[in-house]
């Protein structure tokens, strides 16, 4: 069966492997590329300016660089989608679709057999192939962030690109696949399906799930106080947008109408005045940048889960076809 | 071969059709909403004298609400608008041949009297009329919506007209068409599903790309206008990398093509190297209490040259991509008709 899986697979691989190459030199090129202009920030900063004058090499970074590198993010984010679609899909529904696995099954390879070591191998090539481009990122991302505080990229908005994650989301793909081909029997349709659920899943857990692995950190401080000393969570936490900055004192949100008519009914500091202000409070929530590895480990975990029900799923399916 | 081919594609149809709903619909609902906040931002923005303090809170409203609402819903709009081609190529038009000859259908057809040449157009033509008309739909609700948001101006931070060249009806249609021509090609001569999808994915992935990347910007020749290294630069602009304005160049409606950085010329015209107005800008001298910086006299007279596409040229250029596309997509069209001709 490893035979038999290897040369059913074999295009596959190369084709994956082609594309993995391609990045990578990308990859390569621009992280080269932008450590030489780093070198040239780095001396234009220690004589002085690194920001608000034309010219300036970090602006040359942004411009000349970032689209080159959304370009590369994309890649990184779409290539699981792609897998499975490409690769999971097709792995068994276009074996059911041609009645090509009743040739395994009728030459004494049990179906057991032929599910597991098929979803096995493809899936060890997966986790391979997600690891290696998962680092190409990760160098990248490492590169950009010696930029400083002036211009690299917050470490939470390379979530999506970090190795843990981009294993997960590679075998969550491959075995959405797989089990949309073991429910449809045919390819294209299961194709289409993996494409569709694949992205469902990703979107909900990015905007809905993401920001409650752990409770928020929420700051808050009376508005009639000094903004000056209120602490800021610095650049690299993650601050989410709450839905209003205002609350009272047990926490309740505020109408930003009701906090600006106070305002307004309030130009001189009397007593009444500031007792009425001292009940509203400004609030904003955020995840350090302490909690990544550890958020990265539970989104992990939340799609090797999925992944493996979804491939108990499918290998059910196959064991019931007659 | 018109009712045969309705049989077999009646699900893409179906399902083509709830794309078209959910998404056109949403996108439809959220122009309209757009429209109706900005109109009361309008109402409740003071325009040149000040309002009461009521109308600025009400003001802050709806602008906070606008930002937070729209700017992130434009970047959707975007990547889903550029995805749709790509997904009709690979769903709809590799299948559309590769699956016939993979399983041997079509031998059903031509064994029954009907000519390949007839099989071929019947169901290329018609699928490709159906797909044409669900994009030119689709280009329209997107146009509706990148007005609303160009219509927000600089003050809430819309897009530049040429942020929407790729969702613009000409262009959309075509690429459309293109990646139906791809598949169609690529599933005549891989005759493999899975493998001509595959193909027709990369193919039009890099096909865009050249041509977005390195074609479309040299359509006509840019014009330049040069810039002054020192006060032409303003923090509000996003990223702080280009001029907001200059002789001849307007950011929010012209297409920058280069920034011109490493092409410096100092005023009596001669070429002045990046080491030179580095060294030069690290001199400036930037003072902590807010007064205005101070550069060294010699980098007074330092322009840089720029290269833009004017505002004017968008619709040109539109029809010029859409013709490059159409044009691509007929030769793949007949190479496929070719392909399946010669089939044994």
């Amino acid at each position: 069966m490893t035979w038999l899986t290897w040369r059913q697979h074999r295009g596959e691989a190369a084709a994956i492997l082609a594309a993995l190459v391609v990045l990578g030199v990308a990859v390569l090129l621009l992280t080269v590329d932008g450590s030489g202009i780093l070198t040239t920030i780095s001396r234009g900063c220690a004589s002085g300016v690194c920001e608000g004058t034309a010219g300036n090499p970090a602006q040359w970074f942004e411009s000349g660089l970032e689209n080159d590198w959304t370009l590369v993010l994309v890649a990184v984010i779409a290539l699981p989608a792609v897998f499975g679609v490409f690769v999971g899909a097709p792995m068994i529904a276009r074996e059911l679709e041609h009645g090509t696995h009743l040739v395994a099954w009728s030459q004494g390879v049990t179906r057991h057999r032929w599910f597991v070591s098929r979803v096995t191998l493809v899936a060890l090539g997966s986790v391979v192939g997600g690891a290696i481009l998962a680092a190409l990122a990760q160098g990248w991302f490492a590169m950009q962030a010696d930029l400083g505080n002036t211009g690299s990229l917050p470490i939470w908005s390379g979530f999506d690109i970090a190795p843990p994650v981009v294993i997960a989301y590679t075998l969550f793909a491959l075995a959405l696949g797989a089990a949309a081909g073991a429910a449809f029997r045919r390819t294209v349709p299961a194709m289409v399906v993996t494409l569709v659920a694949y992205i469902a899943v990703r979107v909900s857990v990015v905007q809905a799930i993401r920001w409650r692995y752990l409770a928020p950190i929420t700051v808050r401080w009376p508005i009639k106080g000094q903004v000056n000393s209120v602490t800021s969570p610095g650049p690299s936490a993650w601050q989410l947008s709450s839905g209003t900055p205002f609350v009272d004192a047990a926490g309740h949100p505020l109408k930003t109408a009701y906090v600006n008519r106070l305002i307004t009914q309030c130009p001189a500091p009397t007593a009444s005045c500031v007792n009425s202000l001292s009940r509203v409070y400004m609030t904003y929530q955020y995840q350090p940048a302490s909690r990544f590895w550890l958020f990265q480990g539970i989104e992990a975990a939340i799609f090797v889960l999925l992944a493996l029900a979804l491939l108990t799923l499918a290998y059910r399916l196959v064991m019931r076809i007659r | 071969m018109v009712w045969m081919t309705w049989r077999q594609h009646r699900w893409e149809v179906a399902l083509g059709l709830a794309v078209l709903v959910a998404f056109g619909g949403g996108v439809l609902l959220l122009t309209l909403l757009g429209w109706h906040l900005m109109g009361q931002i309008a109402g409740a923005c003071p325009s040149t004298t000040p309002n009461p303090a009521a109308s600025i809170a009400a003001c802050a409203d709806s602008t906070a609400e606008y930002q937070n609402g729209f700017q992130v819903g434009w970047q959707w709009v975007l990547i889903v608008g550029t995805a749709i081609p790509a997904l009709a190529g690979v769903f709809v038009g590799a299948p559309l041949v590769a699956r016939e000859l993979e399983k041997g259908t079509h031998l059903v057809a031509w064994s029954q009297s009907v000519p390949r040449r007839r099989w071929f157009l019947a169901r290329v033509g018609l699928v490709a009329g159906g797909a044409a008309a669900g994009a030119a739909l689709l280009a329209a609700i997107g146009q509706g919506w990148f007005a609303m948001q160009r219509g927000t101006g600089d003050g809430l931070g819309g897009p530049s007209l040429w942020a929407g060249f790729e969702i613009g009806p000409p262009v959309v249609i075509a690429y459309v068409l293109f990646a139906l021509a791809l598949g169609v090609a690529m599933g005549a001569a891989i005759r493999r599903t899975v493998p001509a999808m595959a193909a027709t994915l990369v193919g039009f992935v890099v096909v865009t790309v050249a041509v977005g990347g390195f074609a479309r910007p040299h359509y006509l020749a840019p014009l330049t206008s040069r810039q002054s290294i020192l006060g032409s630069f303003s923090s509000l602009v996003p990223s702080g990398s280009a001029p907001t304005s200059g002789p001849g160049f307007n950011l929010s409606s012209d297409w920058l093509v280069n920034l011109g950085i490493g092409n410096y010329t100092n005023a009596a015209g001669h070429p002045v190297s990046d080491a030179t107005v580095n060294e030069l800008l690290g001199q400036c001298n930037i003072p902590n209490d807010g007064g205005a910086t101070t550069c060294p006299a010699a980098a007074n007279g330092i322009t840089q040259l720029l290269s833009y596409q004017p505002a004017s040229r968008f619709w040109l250029f539109q029809g010029i991509e859409a013709a490059i596309f159409l044009v691509l997509a007929g030769a793949l069209l007949a190479l496929a008709y070719r392909l399946v001709m010669r089939l044994r």
